[in-house]
C-alpha cells in the first residue's frame, strides 16, 4: 500500500463528505439558476424558441464589429478542428438578411438554419422535463431490483444525483446552455455513473473473503480503468467531431465522469463500507 | 483456440454471424458513380422515374450541377437504363443526389436537406392521416422532390414531420403552399337567340360582340352567376358565338373518391384499355350538373361506338387544365351523385397511371386544416460531407485513445487485440441494423461513441473478473457470471435512462442508437467476448 491509499483508508469516513459538501453547494446553484433563469440550466434556444445559423467558418472573424453591426442577434464561436459562428436571432428575424449582412462583413461559409417556433420550444421543455424524472424513475427501478437493500441503493442513487447535480452546476458555470443535445447526453451520465457504482457495490457485498479495503481496491481498479477508457473515447469526440453538437455533449460526460470518481470512490465506498462493516460485525456476533 | 472450437460455440457463431449480415445489410459501396434521381419536373423530357441512376452526361461524369444546367439540344444519358437521348430545352427538369455508398441512412443534419415539423390547427389521427396522404399525392402530382412524412404526437397534440433530403426551403414551400383547388367545368356554347335552361330560362342575345343574357350585359372574361351556378363567358367576335363555361363543382362538392374493385376498374377494350372509377359529390354539384348537360346536344362518336354529348368536362387543378372527359349522352339531364369518370389509354400502364392520376387529384384536394410550420431546419448538404468524414475520424480516434488506456493496464495484446474488435464489431453492428430502421443523425453519433465507451467498460468488467485469482472456489463460469450480473445491470439503468428519450422526437435517433447497442452488448458481443475470455484465462 503507497501512502495515498493509507491515507484513502485512515480518513475514509471525512473523506466522504467531499462529494456531499459539492452536491450540497450544487443543489443551492442549481436553485439559483431555476430563479435566475426558470430551469436548472439556462436553455438553449431549441427550448426557447428562435433561429439559430450555424455556419462554418473558414478563418475566425473578430465577433465585437459583428455585434456592433448587427445588435438584434447573438453570436457564439464554437472553436475546434472546425470552427462554427452560431448566430442566434429572433424567431420573426429575417436569415437571409442575416446571412448577407454577414457576408458583407467577410464572415460566409456552409451554413445549416434552424428555426424553433415557440409553441414547438415550449413542447420540447415539457417533454424535456418529464424525460428526465421519468428517466431517473426507471433507472431507481433498476438499481432496487438489483440489490433489493435501502442502502445500497440509496447510495448509489445519491452517486447518480450528484453526478448530475454537480455536473449541471459546472455547465452553468461553463456558460454551456440546456439543450436538447445535453439533455441527452445528462440522461447518459446516468448509465455512466451507475455502471462504476454497481462494479463498486457488486465487490463489497458479494464478496465475502477479503477484507473491505481489498474489495474496495479490486472495484477501484476495475472502476477507475472503466472510467479513464470513457474518457478517451469521450476526448476524442470533443477534439475530433468538428461538430457544436457533439463538443457540447462530451463535454457534459467527460465532466460528468470527473465528478463520478469522487462521488464513487469517496462517497458511495464510505457509505457502503460503513453498512457492510456494520452489517459483517452483527453477522460474526450472533 | 482452434477454429473448429468456433464453429462450436455458438455464442461466436451468432457474433460472426450478425457480423456478416451488418456488412450485406451496409452494403458498401467503395465506388460509387453517378447521381440519382429523387424527384422529376411534371415536364421533364428525361424518360427515367425516381431511383434510376445517371453515369454521365454527355460523356462528362454525372454531377448535381451537370444535371441542373440548361441545355438546348440533345442530350446523350448514360444511365442503369441504357444510354438515353433527350430532347431539352431548358433544364433536365429532375433533382438529383449523389449515388451513396452504403445503404446507410444518414440524417438531414448529416446529409443535408430541408425538415420542418408542422402543427395542424385540428390534429385527430384521421386528419393527420389525411394532410400526409394529401401531400403524398402533390409530390406524385406536381413531381415534387420525394419528401418523407411521420406524424409526431406530443400528448394529444399531433405534429407532422416532413424532411426533404437534399431539399430546400423553397420545396417546402412549394409542398405545402399548393392550394390544390379543384374544378370541374363545362362550357355551354351559345349564339344569339338561343335559350339557356338552368333554374330558369335564360335568354341569350349576343350581336356584333355584345353578350346580353335576360337583358343585362355580361362583357368577355366576365364571371357572374345564373341560378346557382358561377360562369364565366368567352366572346368570339369573329363567329358571334360565346362559351359560357358553368363551374359544376369544386373540391368542396367531392366528398369520396372511391377505389374498391367495383367502383375503380381498368377493362381491356379494342385497342387499348378503359379505365374508370366512381366519386360521390355532393346534391347541390349533382344538381348543377344536370342543369348544365341539359343544355348540351348528343353526338355518336363512330370510333368508339359510343355517344357522347358536344362538350366535355374540364378538370382544373390551381387553375391549371389537368384532364379534359367526354361525358356519356346517357347521363344528360341526370343529377347523379355518384358519377363515373371514365377514359382510355393504349396501354395497361398508361391507363393505370391516368386514372390514379385522377384518383389523386379528386381525393387531394386542399388540406383540411390550415398548418402551421413550428419548427424548420435547413441544413446545407455541403455542410455535411466534411462533417462525416471527421466523425469517421473521430470514432477512429475514440477507438484509438481506449486502446491506449486498456494497454497501460493490461499490458497482453492477447487482451486488448480481441476488446478493440468486440468494440468494432459493435459498432459495426449497430450500424447494419440502423439500415433496417432508423436513420443516423448527429445524436446518434455521440450514441455510438459513447456506447463505444460502455462497451469497453463492459469489457474491462469481465476481463477483470475472470482475472481475479483470489477465491479459488470460483469457478470460471460463475466469475462470468458475476461480470454478467455487472454488466446486465447497468445496461438496465442505460436503457431505463433512454427509454424516456424515446417520445423526444429529435432525441429518438439518440435513445435507438444506445437501447439497441446495449442491447446488442448483452445478448450478442459480450457473450462472445467471455468466450474469447475463457479461452484466454
Amino acid at each position: 500500500m503507497n501512502a495515498a491509499e493509507r491515507f484513502f483508508h485512515r480518513h475514509w469516513k471525512p473523506l466522504m463528505f467531499i462529494t456531499l459538501a459539492m452536491l450540497l453547494v450544487s443543489v443551492v446553484v442549481v436553485i439559483n439558476n431555476t430563479l435566475v433563469h426558470g430551469s436548472f440550466l439556462e436553455r438553449d434556444i431549441e427550448l426557447t424558441g428562435g433561429k439559430l445559423i450555424t455556419i462554418n467558418l473558414a478563418q475566425i472573424p473578430d465577433l465585437k464589429p459583428l455585434q456592433s453591426a448587427l445588435p438584434d442577434v447573438n453570436f457564439r464561436l464554437v472553436t475546434g478542428l472546425q470552427n462554427t459562428l452560431l448566430v442566434e436571432a429572433d424567431v420573426n428575424a429575417d436569415e437571409n438578411k442575416i446571412i448577407s449582412d454577414l457576408k458583407a462583413l467577410g464572415v460566409s461559409g456552409d451554413y445549416s438554419i434552424q428555426t424553433f417556433g415557440p409553441t414547438i420550444s415550449k413542447v420540447f421543455w415539457q417533454q424535456a422535463q418529464i424525460a428526465i424524472i421519468a428517466a431517473f424513475i426507471l433507472m431507481a427501478v433498476v438499481v432496487f431490483i438489483l440489490f433489493r437493500t435501502p442502502v445500497p441503493c440509496t447510495a448509489v442513487l445519491l452517486a447518480a444525483i450528484t453526478d448530475i447535480v454537480v455536473t449541471i452546476a459546472v455547465l452553468g458555470y461553463l456558460e454551456v446552455r440546456l439543450s436538447l443535445a445535453v439533455l441527452a447526453a445528462l440522461l447518459m451520465l446516468i448509465g455512466y455513473s451507475v455502471d462504476t457504482d454497481i462494479v463498486l457495490t457488486t465487490e463489497l457485498t458479494k464478496t465475502k473473503e477479503k477484507d473491505i479495503p481489498h474489495r474496495i481496491h479490486a472495484a477501484m481498479k476495475t472502476g477507475l480503468t472503466m472510467t479513464f477508457a470513457a474518457l478517451g473515447a469521450l476526448l476524442a469526440m470533443y477534439f475530433v467531431s468538428g461538430s457544436h453538437i457533439l463538443q457540447q455533449m462530451s463535454t457534459v460526460l467527460i465532466i460528468g465522469l470527473l465528478i463520478d470518481i469522487p462521488a464513487t470512490w469517496l462517497t458511495n465506498s464510505g457509505i457502503l463500507r460503513w453498512w457492510v462493516e456494520k452489517r459483517e460485525k452483527k453477522q460474526t456476533s450472533e | 483456440m482452434k477454429i473448429s472450437d468456433v464453429f462450436k460455440n455458438y455464442k461466436l457463431m451468432l457474433w460472426l454471424f450478425l457480423i456478416v449480415v451488418s456488412i450485406l445489410l451496409i452494403a458498401p459501396n467503395m465506388n460509387p458513380v453517378g447521381v440519382e434521381i429523387v424527384g422529376k419536373d411534371k415536364n421533364s423530357t428525361v424518360p427515367l422515374i425516381k431511383g434510376d441512376v445517371i453515369y454521365k452526361i454527355d460523356g462528362k461524369d454525372a454531377t448535381i450541377d451537370l444535371t441542373q444546367k440548361n441545355y438546348y439540344t440533345l442530350v446523350k444519358l448514360d444511365t442503369n437504363k441504357g444510354i438515353k437521348y433527350v430532347d431539352v430545352n431548358g433544364t433536365l427538369g429532375i433533382s438529383v443526389r449523389k449515388v451513396k455508398s452504403s445503404r446507410l441512412n444518414f440524417g438531414l443534419d448529416i446529409e443535408g436537406g430541408t425538415r420542418a415539423l408542422i402543427k395542424p390547427n385540428e390534429s385527430s389521427n384521421a386528419t393527420i392521416e389525411q394532410i400526409i396522404g394529401i401531400l403524398q399525392t402533390r409530390i406524385n402530382l406536381y413531381g415534387l422532390r420525394e419528401a418523407t412524412f411521420r406524424p409526431v404526437y406530443y400528448g394529444k397534440q399531433g405534429f407532422i414531420e416532413i424532411s426533404i433530403a437534399g431539399g430546400s426551403k423553397q420545396e417546402l414551400t412549394d409542398l405545402l403552399g399548393r392550394q390544390g383547388k379543384f374544378e370541374a367545368t363545362i362550357p355551354i356554347k351559345v349564339s344569339d337567340g338561343k335559350t339557356v335552361t338552368l333554374d330558369k330560362p335564360y335568354q341569350i342575345a349576343l350581336q356584333s360582340g355584345v353578350l346580353r343574357i335576360n337583358n343585362i350585359t355580361v362583357r368577355d372574361n366576365e364571371q357572374f352567376t345564373l341560378g346557382t351556378i358561377p360562369f364565366k363567358a368567352i366572346i368570339d367576335n369573329s363567329t358571334d358565338t360565346a362559351n359560357l363555361t358553368a363551374t359544376v363543382f369544386t373540391s368542396n362538392d367531392i366528398i369520396l373518391v372511391y377505389f374498391d374493385p367495383q367502383r375503380s376498374r381498368i377493362e381491356p377494350v379494342q385497342n387499348g384499355y378503359k379505365w374508370f372509377f366512381q366519386v360521390q359529390i355532393t346534391k347541390e354539384g349533382a344538381e348543377k350538373f344536370a342543369q348544365i348537360t341539359n343544355n348540351l346536344d348528343r353526338v355518336f362518336d363512330p370510333n368508339v361506338g359510343e355517344s357522347y354529348l358536344t362538350s366535355k368536362l374540364y378538370l382544373y387543378l390551381d387553375n391549371e387544365l389537368v384532364d379534359s372527359l367526354n361525358i356519356v349522352s346517357d347521363l344528360k339531364g341526370q343529377a347523379i351523385q355518384e358519377p363515373s369518370i371514365t377514359g382510355f389509354a393504349t396501354t395497361m400502364e398508361a391507363a393505370v397511371n391516368e386514372q390514379r392520376r385522377l384518383q389523386s387529384i379528386l381525393r387531394s384536394g386542399s388540406l383540411p386544416t390550415s398548418v402551421e410550420i413550428v419548427q424548420l431546419d435547413e441544413i446545407s448538404p455541403k455542410l455535411g460531407e466534411g462533417f462525416l468524414q471527421n466523425v469517421l475520424i473521430a470514432i477512429f480516434v475514440a477507438i484509438v485513445a481506449v486502446s491506449v488506456v486498456v494497454s497501460v493496464r493490461y499490458k497482453k495484446i492477447k487482451i486488448i487485440l480481441p476488446m478493440l474488435v468486440i468494440a468494432l464489431s459493435e459498432v459495426l453492428i449497430i450500424l447494419g441494423l440502423s439500415t433496417l430502421g432508423w436513420t443516423i443523425d448527429l445524436v446518434s453519433i455521440a450514441a455510438l461513441i459513447a456506447i463505444i465507451g460502455t462497451g469497453i467498460d463492459a469489457q474491462i468488467i469481465l476481463i477483470d473478473q475472470a482475472l481475479r485469482g483470489e477465491e479459488k472456489y470460483m469457478t470460471m463460469r460463475e466469475k462470468i457470471q458475476r461480470a454478467f450480473f455487472i454488466i446486465v445491470g447497468a445496461g438496465g439503468t442505460v436503457i431505463g435512462a433512454m427509454l424516456p428519450l424515446m417520445s423526444v422526437y429529435l432525441l429518438r435517433g439518440f435513445a435507438i442508437t444506445t437501447i439497441i447497442g446495449v442491447l446488442i452488448g448483452i445478448f450478442v458481443t459480450r457473450p462472445a467476448f467471455g468466450e474469447i475470455v475463457k479461452k484466454l484465462v
